[in-house]
């Protein structure tokens, strides 16, 4: 990996405390993220896939300390993350923002959208008064609404304008960093693709690097300038999008890539059909934890022993699986 | 057409009350199902299509109200014109739905078989063991492994894909003639929902049911549908053949809302 990168996670584990049965037994601590590393380069948009319960929303949250990690480092911008305390994190965070899923759920519902952009710029004295307003007309313009939005309330624009005053709010105090948490997943198609334009653009205009936390591969697609494939709290697969889409080497990959459904009646796209579920969070099997759905020809009782470690199977391409000698069939 | 279709829609028009006055949910829709065909309906959120699926089951909330003119034949019968116990007589026998949140849609308390077999006991079956054992059947059909152990779980003991297929076991029971399927895989993961598309074309192939499918999926569509019906704020824009929607879309819409559509594009 390479020199310098923005943010630098090492070893990143979470366990979530163990629940109790109802006869008052622990159940065992839950792995969410088991030990994962990976860099995100400065401008680069890393997008981090899989399917729900992955831990792919906990690496993001640990990332900005939303939650407390287990174990493991985070590095950003070389300053030790995990050590930071409550004063230097609070300034941090003025280059770490987030857009979540839902703006329902995100945004105040009481509060004008003025205020609610203007926070941010009056919490990190960024500007205030005349200046804090042109500043709060000036970003609402960027995304895409207009300066007299500020005075209107959220519930008065549409799910993917909602969206855009997220993103407003967190470009407001000149973040280099934005982790985007499914940002695009619960919109609809046309409004999802005017919302990738826009973010686009704006990583471009501003330099900004993305961690783009999403569970479709066809969405991430467009965005991402490398990607990291999650299942069951670990990675299974980082490599450049255009290694990822045009030669996956780990079976979910593939399966993955298979499941997606192709928007054209005349493809012959052969679907990998995986058979099962994944595994409870809190029972991860032993071994490769995608050894119980894992379609590969060449599964055998090493895949139930053997942790794969995650390998570089080509220049900045990694992939985890005990089987990586044995081609997998094509697909396409 | 020759032949009466199984499912004949006329100038539908729905409507729900609302504080700030009428909203015109269905504005004057008109479309048909042949027996055992697959007709998408699709669009983006608000277009009104999971109100065109309640006004067909007639299961509309109290603020909704089908406005006269519309017509709905189903079977040769007029449904609107049904009373109650004749509409119930035909929900689950001969016209099924498919929800799209199995979390909601199933009875916590009940088990995941006595909710399948109950589906017989009120279209007349009157044993109950018969009732269980067809109950089994279907949910080992539809994939359920050790059905009739896990005919005993209730449903918060399933994953969501688990009861899904629970659901679809509930719809496809007694074998109706067409099943609304309102977005019955948005709610899962794509490789659960991949199982449960191949599950559903296989269901149809053995049964020989027509299956009208909501969803804003145009990948859903082109994958498990034949004829695809696009809605834009209560109203049909395109009725067409998959192939001729997606290769020589007839609509403005049609054609934006496909080229905003995600695709993997270094596979195509």
């Amino acid at each position: 990996m390479t020199p310098h990168p923005l943010v630098a996670v090492r070893n990143l584990t979470k366990l979530y405390p163990a629940r109790r049965s109802v006869f008052g037994r622990p159940l065992g601590a839950i792995r969410a993220v088991d030990g994962i590393t990976f860099d995100i380069q400065a401008g680069e948009t890393l997008a981090l896939v899989g399917e729900s319960g992955c831990g792919k929303t906990t690496v993001g949250r640990s990332i900005l300390r939303l939650i407390e990690p287990t174990a493991g480092d985070v590095h950003f911008d070389g300053l030790d993350v995990r050590a930071l305390e409550r004063e230097s994190l609070r300034q941090l965070r003025r280059h770490m923002q987030v857009v979540f899923q839902d703006p329902n759920a995100s945004l105040d519902p009481r509060m004008r959208v003025g205020r609610i952009v203007r926070e941010g710029i009056e919490a990190h004295r960024i500007a205030e008064g005349a200046e804090a307003d042109a500043r709060v007309a000036r970003g609402l313009e960027e995304v895409g609404l207009r300066a007299s939005d500020a005075s209107r309330l959220p519930h008065e624009f549409s799910g993917g304008q909602r969206q855009r005053i997220a993103i407003a709010r967190a470009l407001a105090v000149e973040p280099k960093f934005i982790v985007l948490d499914e940002a695009v997943s619960a919109l609809d198609v046309s409004v999802q693709a005017q919302v990738l334009t826009l973010l686009l653009e704006l990583q471009r205009a501003r330099g900004l690097t993305y961690l783009f936390i999403a569970h479709n591969l066809a969405v991430v697609e467009r965005v991402a300038t490398r990607v990291a494939v999650m299942y069951l709290g670990r990675i299974v697969e980082l490599a450049s999008a255009a290694q990822l889409y045009s030669t996956p080497r780990h079976p979910y990959t593939q399966a993955l890539l298979s499941a997606v459904p192709v928007p054209d009646p005349r493809s012959r796209k052969r679907r990998i059909i995986l058979s099962g579920e994944v595994s409870a969070i809190g029972a991860p099997p032993p071994g490769c934890v995608f050894h119980p759905r894992c379609p590969h020809p060449a599964r055998d009782a090493e895949c139930t022993r053997t942790v794969p470690p995650l390998q570089e199977v080509a220049s900045g391409h990694f992939a985890a699986c005990v089987k990586l000698n044995t081609p997998l069939p094509e697909i396409t | 057409m020759s032949t009466p279709a199984l499912l004949e829609v006329r100038d539908l028009r729905t409507t729900y009350a609302r504080e700030d006055g009428l909203v015109r949910a269905v504005d004057g829709v008109s479309f048909d199902v042949a027996a055992g065909e697959t007709v998408a309906l699709v669009g983006e959120s608000g277009c009104g299509k999971s109100a065109i699926a309640l006004s067909l089951m007639r299961l509309l909330p109290p603020n909704g109200r089908v406005e006269a003119g519309s017509r709905i034949a189903f079977d040769g019968r007029d449904l609107l014109s049904l009373d109650e116990r004749a509409m119930r007589d035909l929900r689950g026998r001969r016209l099924a739905m498919i929800f799209q949140e199995p979390a909601t849609a199933l009875n916590p308390v009940m088990t995941i078989g006595d909710q399948v077999a109950e589906v017989a006991r009120v279209h007349g079956e009157r044993s109950k063991r018969t009732a269980w054992n067809s109950a089994v059947a279907m949910l080992d059909r539809t994939g359920i492994a050790n059905a009739a152990a896990r005919a005993r779980a209730y449903p918060h003991e399933l994953s969501g894909g688990m009861q899904q297929r629970v659901l679809i076991a509930i719809a496809l029971l007694l074998r109706p003639a067409l099943v609304i399927a309102d977005e019955p895989t948005s709610a899962l993961d794509v490789t659960v929902q991949a199982q449960i598309l191949d599950l559903l074309r296989d269901l149809q192939r053995e049964t020989g049911m027509a299956v009208l499918f909501i969803t804003h999926d145009f990948g859903v569509v082109a994958e498990s549908c034949a004829r695809a019906l696009v809605m834009r704020e209560g109203r049909i824009v395109e009725d067409a053949p998959v192939d001729r929607l997606f290769h020589h879309p007839a609509h403005a819409y049609t054609a934006e809302l496909l080229r905003a559509v995600p695709r993997l594009v270094a596979q195509s």
